[in-house]
């Protein structure tokens, strides 16, 4: 059986030089923003919005609703749901789609100060073994239970692009080498939406210790 | 504020810092993350420049980082320019004009800072693989750049430059871009550039004199020493005596509040003696607090820290009523001690307060007061709005999430490729 190795993955934020003002120049943005942009604010924002009680999914949901005061936009936005996509490019595209249509409806289009402009920023990921390995699930639960939550973010959240969408490396390795299909889609079932990463991770921790 | 270029090499105010002290703060499994990421670059030598040893935030946080660095095995060292104070005048003068004002600089000026420059290419250590140059005074180091070899040059800018006068920032521009790559606090303070712009926010250090936690009995001496009352609420801001940090309208938002809630008001900041306009705000705050018993005046020495500290750990309510402001570390500070503070959505303080969540954002002077008292008035609130800021500040805003970050952006120059994920 082959052991799961950890990896972690940090990200560096970058300014991308695209930053918009109204609606049609965050459509522009989105046509035109490298790929990690989208990343950022749309899957990144997932890893910060505990913090925000009751705030939107994703960054251009905030900051449609909260700059713009387009609510109507800011709901069909938020409710865009970055794991379901299995590219980065698929992910922009609905994104475009719901921005254009919602453009084709209004009459008039609000403009923001420079403070309170929407800023495309952009992740560079560093991807790196942490050293620590799983060899069963007693020692999965284990090091799962310890692990910071960049970790969590890596292996379960973001891994839907790299494995396919539903999918992450947790189920895969429960699945493929231990032969337990059953908890592998009882974690593909748990929602990253759900809660914060902390409880995220100990609700993976506590399934894979009752299948260990 | 007059730069001073002697001093030690590093400071000695606070003991240097290892990286193993902080695992009771960040856990053991943070610390071993950032040594593993650094473990690409051991061995490397990175050379910070900068205008001074001492005092301002510059210094405050090369003193922390430096030591960091050379903890986790990078060859990490820290120059300061030699130069006159005319020097100082014309970067202040720069500093001025990138924030805004109008100033005027002549030919001359330009020269001495060239002069000045030039005089100082042979602090550039040849044989560092980074140089980290630190605000406009340093930029200009950039000449001592070598034609080939893998050197790489990054610029750390730590002002903001939204409303940057054309004239200085064409002039330093041209140094910028000779750079591989810039860090800015946040976007907004950015400028359109031709080399890529690292986002990198400033961090406080939990273990030092500022944030580490205090006896209770320490405290209340210290509070009470100054004549505030423990038992009934305080409200604090803690800034220079600056009329962009709006001292006089937290009075006025005090007083709103005060037809309502019984409460006392603290203005704690340090005295500029060489500010003649820090005087005068200080001189303007002291006759509009006349008359009122409960508001505190405390005009302290620079280094005041463990003072802050208590004032800070004994608010009830910290208040940040700034203008402007760049990032707001002392709002930083404030949320790592679990306090609940209302700020104004200005700057930084846009990026740490989630409204509602981890404090407030008001806009004006009445919704500064209403925050306020909405929390005075709720004793759970407050326990739940200082719960969530002290866990953002943990995750986000501490000096190790700081060296990380600079970890990752040395990774991230040397990479080069805009491609991700990047495998180290």
């Amino acid at each position: 059986m082959r052991p799961f190795l950890f990896e972690t993955s940090l990200s560096l934020t970058r300014y991308t030089g695209f930053a918009a003002n109204n609606l049609r120049a965050l459509l522009k943005g989105l046509q035109r923003v490298p790929g990690g942009s989208i990343y950022h604010h749309l899957y990144h924002a997932l890893f910060q919005r505990h913090f925000a009680a009751g705030a939107f999914a994703n960054d251009f949901a905030v900051w449609c609703w909260r700059e713009l005061h387009e609510e109507v936009l800011g709901e069909r936005l938020t409710v865009i749901d970055p794991l379901e996509f299995p590219t980065i490019r698929a992910a922009r595209n609905r994104l475009i789609e719901e921005v254009d249509r919602h453009l084709g409806s209004v009459e008039f289009i609000q403009h923001v100060p420079h403070q309170r402009q929407f800023f495309f920023l952009e992740s560079q990921s560093f991807v790196f073994p942490t050293g620590k390995v799983a060899r069963d699930l007693n020692e999965l639960a284990w090091e799962i239970r310890r692990a910071p939550h960049e970790v969590i973010f890596h292996h379960f959240v973001v891994s839907t692009l790299r494995v396919g969408p539903g999918e992450n490396d947790f189920s895969r390795w429960i699945d493929e080498e231990c032969k337990k299909p059953e908890l592998a889609q009882k974690l593909r079932e748990l929602s990253p939406y759900a809660a914060d990463l902390e409880t995220l991770k100990h609700r993976i921790a506590d399934l894979v210790m009752l299948h260990a | 504020m007059r730069e001073d270029a002697s001093g030690p090499r590093l400071s000695t105010e606070h003991e240097m810092p290892r990286l193993s002290a902080y695992e009771s703060v960040v856990g053991a499994e943070e610390v071993e993350q950032i040594r593993r990421l650094a473990a690409g670059l051991r061995g490397m030598r990175i050379q910070h420049l900068s205008s001074t040893y001492r005092g301002g935030g510059v210094a405050e946080l090369l003193a922390r980082l430096v030591p960091l660095m050379q903890d986790v095995g990078l060859h990490a060292s820290w120059d300061v320019i030699r130069a006159e104070p005319g020097f100082f005048q014309v970067t202040k003068d720069f500093h001025n004009a990138l924030h805004g004002a109008y100033v005027e600089i002549l030919p001359e000026d330009y020269s001495t800072y060239l002069e000045t420059t030039r005089n100082n290419l042979a602090l550039v250590d040849r044989e560092a693989d980074f140089v980290v140059t630190h605000d406009p005074q340093t930029v200009g180091l950039v000449e001592a750049r070598q034609p080939i070899g893998r050197q790489y040059w990054l610029w750390r800018c730590h002002i903001d430059l939204v409303e940057a006068d054309p004239r200085v920032w064409g002039f330093l521009r041209s140094y910028v871009e000779r750079h591989d790559a810039s860090i800015f606090h946040l976007a907004e303070s950015g400028k359109d550039l031709l080399i890529p712009q690292i986002l990198l926010t400033p961090a406080i250090d939990p273990l030092d004199e500022k944030n580490r936690e205090l006896p209770e009995e320490e405290i209340r001496q210290v509070v009470t020493g100054f004549g505030i009352d423990m038992d009934r609420p305080i409200l604090l801001q803690v800034s220079r005596f600056d009329r962009l940090k709006d001292p006089l309208g937290v009075i006025a938002a005090y007083r709103m509040v005060r037809k309502w809630n019984d409460c006392q008001l603290v203005l704690a900041g340090g005295t500029a003696t060489d500010d003649p306009e820090g005087e005068e705000v200080l001189a303007e705050v002291r006759q509009a607090a006349e008359g009122d018993p409960d508001i505190h005046v405390l005009a302290l020495p620079p280094d005041s820290h463990r003072i802050i500290n208590a004032l800070q750990r004994a608010a009830t309510v910290v208040v940040q009523k700034s203008i402007r402001e760049g990032f707001g570390l002392v709002v930083t500070e404030a949320m790592w001690k679990g306090k609940p503070v209302v700020g104004s959505a200005v700057g930084g303080i846009r990026r740490q307060i989630f409204s509602g969540s981890s404090g407030y954002l008001a806009h004006t002077t009445a919704g500064t007061a209403f925050r306020i008292r909405e929390i005075l008035a709720n004793e759970g609130l407050a326990e739940r709005l200082g719960r969530t800021a002290r866990a953002y500040v943990h995750a986000n805003f501490l000096i190790t999430r700081y060296l990380k970050s600079w970890l990752l952006a040395m990774h991230s120059v040397r990479s080069g490729a805009r491609i991700s994920p990047t495998r180290i």
